[in-house]
């Protein structure tokens, strides 16, 4: 009788803890793959943000003035600025929106900021390079 | 047994948690490894741009000037920083020399007349390093005018001078004639009547101070004759240098009819002779001779040219990106069109005059800036038909005309409005289409936003999608399509075009129906002779003679932009590390 009584008691201590790792592994493996979506997510936008700085320098010029060119709106582009994939796109059934900003900088002729976020869901990535267009 | 088969559960679970405590941890490792990884990736590409932004600045500075050689330092929105190493074993700038000089990759390494940058990147614990060679790029012309000589300028007969501030925008800008001559000449600036009219938005000016200088009676010149006025910079682009240092440049292949230029730069030796289009594809044509093209030149790009310059019928070049240049000519250039407004008239007068008060009504609407009054059965409905239908009329009296450059010229013109395949920008090929949602005609004004150009079915698009327009982009539509109808000239509509700007050592002489829709400047540098272009009347290097119905619209845009006095810095070779 006491060698069973000892015998339950190991069980359910046994099960307790089991349960424990269990919803402790679980809950890291759903928090795991959650932030490798976002996190390829996040490359996948850190990529179309590249796309649109490596195009522009491509361009024949930038807009000489501050403009906004919003892809949610979408402000339309101006000579071919911004270049693809503004003003978003879709990848892997996740719609990215981007946002280019552009201005010229004060007191460097013919340097322009230009500032590109993508968005999607309730995350946003930035780049920004100054470029030298004219 | 019972005896050994105690605690056994116990042991069991503790094996298991173990196995399972490694499993969490490895899975955890591996997250926060994977964060790390990212976070690593996103500095880099930070300090990657850092970088690059360094180098921007770097060029921007040295195209101001060229001596400057003083490490820039900054630091971006996102906490990334650049230096622009000039350091010991670092930025070489050798723009001012003729020999090459030694730099960070060894004796002799930096180029002559180049300058040799080391910028740094940096973000967090990343730090990126990139190696740039940069050299003078395209020079600037300094163009406050309209029309610059160093020598007299001549006008004869109806002459229209104006200014816009860029092709996209109408609004009115000063178009001043300036002749740098001091020498007093009577007449060293003039319009002869020759029964026609002259109308300058703008001033006249010349350095000389004699009250004679000028002779512009019966012009309308709008802010008036100014004797002893300062004289304007005048650039010396070193035209033959920039055509020898380009002589390995791919070779120029012309193809009969039509020849598309691609991208880069070329080169042609000798003269070019070519009857057919020559189309710019963002391109630079080095010509070491001299050059005569009969038919059109267009795209965009840039032509260097030793020699004389002779362009028939039209020619739409717009300055490549950082080129403030079209068309730099050592020699003289000359700028013919085909007299097709006069000749289009004498065979019908009728429709020639439709065809003139048309494009005349649609260019005062589109000018109101206010569409709606001319929708819903207005001019923008009823006149393109009129277009059309004059534009068929003339044809059919050019199809009786004997062969000639003018009929063909006058043919394209007409293509142009209206043609037999229906796509013509006054053709109607869309339908109507009004109602919401996206439409074919859509497509049709996007391509126009972007190029500018004509397209099938323009009008058509306009007429049913403008109001469909955010407000931003119907402005800009407008615009566009008043500037494409004042090129088309509805005083002259067989005018002949040319977009950009000119510059020659020799003197700049145009006629017959010739609108120019940028800037001309003819500086002398004692290289070139005088000639008789037209076989009568001697022009001298320096000088700009323009006749019969020529008219000049300065494009303020074209000319220079706010900031550099030296020229443009260009990328030759970058070296990621």
């Amino acid at each position: 009788m006491k060698q069973r009584g000892l015998t339950l008691l190991e069980v359910l201590i046994s099960l307790g803890l089991v349960a424990i790792a269990l919803i402790a592994i679980v809950t890291v493996f759903l928090t795991g793959l959650r932030s490798t979506r976002v996190k390829e997510q996040t490359a996948v936008a850190t990529d179309l943000c590249r796309q649109v700085l490596e195009r522009s320098k491509g361009l024949g010029g930038l807009p000489t003035s501050t403009m906004i060119f919003d892809g949610s709106v979408p402000t339309a582009a101006v000579g071919g600025f911004p270049p693809g994939p503004y003003p978003g796109t879709q990848v892997d059934g996740q719609q990215y929106v981007l946002r280019v900003d552009v201005k010229p900088k004060a007191g460097e002729p013919d340097v322009y900021i230009v500032h590109v976020s993508a968005r999607w869901s309730v995350h946003r990535v930035d780049a920004e390079s100054l470029m030298y267009a004219i | 047994m019972r005896r050994h088969t105690r605690g056994i559960a116990l042991i069991t679970t503790l094996l298991l948690l173990t196995i399972m405590t490694m499993m969490l941890s490895s899975s955890i490792i591996r997250t926060f490894g994977e964060s790390i990884l990212g976070r690593g990736n996103s500095s880099m590409t930070s300090a990657q741009y850092a970088a690059e932004s360094g180098l921007s600045l770097a060029m921007s500075r040295l195209a101001v000037n060229h001596a400057f050689a003083s490490n820039i330092t900054g630091t971006m929105s996102n906490g990334a920083t650049y230096l622009v190493d000039f350091g010991p074993g670092a930025s070489v700038n050798n723009l001012g020399a003729d020999t090459a000089q030694s730099g960070p990759r060894g004796p002799g390494t930096v180029a002559a007349r180049s300058a040799y940058l080391v910028v740094y990147g940096r973000h967090g614990e990343r730090v990126r390093r990139i190696e740039a060679v940069v050299k003078e790029g395209l020079p600037r012309l300094p163009l406050r005018s309209a029309i610059l000589a160093s020598g007299n300028i001549t006008l004869v007969g109806d002459v229209q001078i104006g200014g816009v501030t860029s092709l996209e925008d109408a609004t009115p800008v000063s178009a001043d004639l300036v002749s740098n001559s001091a020498s007093n000449q009577a007449g060293q600036i003039q319009w002869i009547a020759s029964g026609g009219s002259a109308n300058i938005d703008g001033s006249i000016r010349t350095v000389s101070t004699s009250g004679s200088s000028i002779q512009a009676t019966g012009a309308n010149v709008s802010q008036g004759l100014k004797p002893g006025s300062n004289s304007q910079e005048m650039p010396h682009p070193d035209i033959l240098g920039r055509i020898s240092s380009h002589s390995s440049a791919t070779a120029l292949v012309t193809t009969p009819g039509l020849t598309v230029v691609s991208s880069g730069d070329h080169y042609h030796s000798g003269n070019l002779n070519y009857n057919g289009d020559l189309e710019l594809d963002q391109s630079n044509l080095y010509v070491n001779g001299s050059v005569n093209v009969t038919g059109s030149i267009k795209g965009t790009g840039s032509l260097f040219v030793a020699g004389n310059t002779t362009l028939h019928g039209d020619a739409a070049m717009q300055a490549a990106a950082g080129q403030q240049v079209s068309l730099l000519s050592h020699g003289s250039v000359s700028l013919q069109g085909y007299d097709g407004s006069e000749y289009m008239a004498s065979l019908d007068p009728a429709a020639t005059t439709v065809l003139q008060t048309s494009l005349s009504l649609l260019q005062t609407g589109l000018a109101s800036g206010d569409p709606s009054p001319y929708f819903n059965n207005g001019i923008y409905d009823t006149v393109p038909a009129d277009i059309r239908a004059s534009v068929t009329s003339l044809r059919s009296a050019l199809a009786a005309e004997p062969a000639s450059p003018r009929k063909d010229f006058l043919n394209k013109r007409l293509d142009l409005l209206s043609n037999s395949s229906n796509s013509g920008m006054f053709d109607w090929p869309l339908g109507g289409d009004s109602g919401p949602g996206v439409k074919p005609q859509d497509a049709v004004l996007d391509a126009f936003l972007a190029d500018g150009k004509s397209h099938g079915g323009l009008f058509d698009a306009f007429n049913d999608r403008l109001c469909q327009r955010p407000a931003s982009e119907k402005v800009a539509i407008m615009n566009r399509m008043n500037q494409m109808l004042g090129g088309l000239n509805y005083k002259s509509p067989g005018s002949a075009v040319f977009v950009g700007q000119v510059y020659t050592n020799g003197f700049v002489y145009a006629e017959n129906d010739m609108n120019i829709l940028g800037s001309l400047q003819a500086m002398d540098d004692s290289s070139q002779l005088p000639s008789m272009p037209d076989g009568t009347t001697t022009v001298r290097p320096g000088e700009l003679y323009l006749k019969k119905r020529t008219s000049v619209t300065f494009v303020q845009s074209q000319s220079e932009a706010v900031g550099s006095t030296v020229g443009t810095m260009a990328l030759k070779m970058i070296i990621q590390e």
